[in-house]
């Protein structure tokens, strides 16, 4: 025996107004498909072969670091830049963490980034996050 | 009327929130980056250059010691001279970082280094973040020229403590026994060299067996045991006057000395009717303290670097064990759980682990563990390994290793080596003769 489905309540008119003009900026600013899961990967396994930890740091699963990076549309790197520039001059590992982040970026070996050229609305800036905890 | 007005308000800010939210979305693509390498940072270490850019004697030593220290410590591999695009190069121009980046060097180091009116030598030196195009470091030394080596050292460590965000280890000697002669008849002598090996000098004369040697961390004094006149007794030797003393006047032969973290005191053991307990004395008073009162063998303590607590050796619990206590003596408890016999801990200066020598099996292993005794690692193993000593910066341990003797009476050498804490970077550290027992000093102040 099937139960009864509750009829959805029928919603005002000026609510499915909203709703639609919550979705619309998106639409209209981001035409284009998101990065695929796979394009992402490709970018992380591009920049993991770079980024090298320093061997036997005190602590240093404990630092994560966000790089901000601006792109050119070729895929190579026009800035990157350590989010929490303050940290740098206060914490020496810190900024020993931040500059091995930042280096990984920045390596030539490392970039151009491969990313659809198509998308790059998509990705000409983006934030690194460069967690190191599942490596110890 | 007011209701509705103001639940349009409210839909209104829904909308405006919800576009920024929206943009702020489109711009904010973040890519975890959960995995890396563990690889030496490739860099290049050019030549030092005199005043005008010429070739410089003292220059190219210099570089070849700073380059030798950082390839050493396994985290740097110095990029051969001969892939240089841009050579030397002088420190008052921009490097080409280009031609850097080419040969994949991710730091750079140019330097000066030239005799000037007084006679002394003047070195100065540039580290360069080559992708990032900065400076990351520059100082500048004077020295007597007989110094060359131990500037090249502390510029070593200025850039491995710049690149690492840790102090160095380059700036550093070693004592340790040094051993020749017969199996029967055995010299063993007090030496000290530097770090890497170099300037190496014999202490003692070899008339007296000495076992032990510790660094205080005030660096001018070294503890160890010494058999003279055949009784073993804790003596304090000082390097600069050659000068030798007992340490204090015990009933009971008196062995496994270590100077607390701060200088002023020496913990050891005191064996008396075939029992051995800590003791602590202080060296201005002379007043030794007991810590353990046990009837098994308690040995070879060593402070944690905040001087709280004590890590020592014993058999009270019927095997070789580790135990931590307070730095009174309360609070025993074992910490080494694991199969095997553990010896010889040493508390960690950064304090974060106690290294130890392991036997398991009849094969010996370096090792380390938390002062909880969790995280068990084993770094190096052989027929013999023994007496870990740790940089001064915790990251890296010096042991013996001694080969096992063939049957024709071959083998059985006894070296230094080091490891570092990843337990893949192990390096020989070469001395004239046999080598046993090293303690590594605190940096040179």
């Amino acid at each position: 025996m099937k139960q009864p489905e509750e009829k959805p309540k029928p919603k005002p008119a000026f609510e499915q107004t909203i709703a639609e003009a919550l979705k619309r900026p998106e639409k209209r600013h981001n035409p284009q498909q998101p990065l695929s899961d796979s394009e992402i990967n490709a970018v992380r396994r591009q920049i993991q072969r770079c980024w090298n930890l320093p061997a036997g740091a005190k602590d240093a699963e404990n630092l994560v670091i966000e790089v901000a990076v601006k792109l050119n549309r070729d895929g190579t790197v026009r800035e990157a830049r350590v989010v929490d520039a303050q940290r740098m001059h206060t914490d020496p590992f810190f900024r020993t963490a931040a500059e091995a982040a930042r280096r990984a970026v920045l390596n030539p070996r490392c970039n151009p980034l491969k990313l659809p050229p198509e998308k790059y609305q998509l990705w000409q800036q983006m934030t690194l996050n460069f967690n190191p905890s599942e490596m110890f | 009327m007011a209701g509705n007005a103001s639940r349009w308000l409210c839909l209104l800010a829904a909308v405006l929130v919800a576009g920024l939210t929206a943009a702020t979305a489109r711009a904010e693509l973040r890519i975890d980056i959960t995995k890396g390498v563990s690889e030496p940072i490739p860099l290049a270490v050019t030549d030092m250059v005199g005043p005008n850019g010429e070739p410089s004697d003292y220059g190219a030593d210099i570089s070849r010691v700073i380059a030798a220290d950082l390839e050493r410590s396994g985290l740097f591999k110095p990029i051969d001279n001969k892939a240089f695009i841009q050579k030397a190069g002088d420190i008052k121009t921009l490097p080409r970082f280009g031609d850097w980046r080419v040969i994949n060097a991710q730091a750079l180091v140019q330097g000066r280094a030239h005799l000037v009116t007084d006679g002394r030598l003047r070195v100065e030196f540039r580290l360069w973040d080559v992708f990032a195009e900065q400076q990351m470091v520059g100082l500048a030394y004077y020295t007597i020229p007989d110094n060359w080596r131990r500037v090249a050292h502390i510029i070593a460590d200025a850039i491995y403590k710049r690149l690492t965000g840790e102090s160095g280890y380059f700036d550093t000697r070693i004592v340790y026994i040094s051993e020749s002669g017969p199996p029967n008849r055995r010299v063993k002598r007090l030496a000290i060299m530097d770090q890497d090996g170099a300037n190496h000098r014999f202490l003692t004369d070899g008339s007296a067996l000495v076992l032990t040697p510790r660094f205080s961390p005030t660096l001018q004094e070294i503890t160890y045991l010494s058999y003279y006149g055949n009784l073993p007794r804790v003596y304090i030797f000082n390097i600069d006057t050659g000068r030798q003393e007992i340490l204090g006047d015990f009933p009971g032969m008196t062995f496994s000395p270590r100077f607390s973290p701060d200088g002023k005191k020496v913990i050891m053991s005191m064996a008396k009717d075939g029992n051995s307990e800590i003791y602590v004395m202080d060296l201005q008073t002379r007043i030794a303290k007991q810590l353990t009162r046990h009837s098994g063998i308690d040995t070879s303590p060593s402070y944690s670097p905040d001087s709280q607590r004590v890590v020592f050796n014993s058999d009270r619990g019927g095997s070789q064990q580790l135990y931590v206590m307070d730095a009174d003596g309360r609070g025993v408890r074992r910490i080494s759980y694991n199969k095997g016999r553990y010896a010889t801990p040493v508390w960690s200066p950064r304090g974060d682990l106690i290294a130890f020598t392991k036997i398991l099996k009849g094969t010996f292993y370096i090792g380390v563990m938390r002062p909880d005794g969790s995280g068990e690692r084993l770094l190096a193993k052989d027929f013999l390994v023994e007496a870990p000593t740790w940089s001064p910066n915790g990251r890296v341990l010096m042991f013996f290793r001694q080969g096992r003797t063939t049957a024709d009476g071959k083998g059985g050498k006894s070296r230094l080596w080091t490891i570092d804490l990843t337990g893949h970077n192990e390096r020989e550290i070469i001395t004239p003769v046999d080598a046993s027992d090293p303690a590594w000093s605190p940096l040179i102040p």
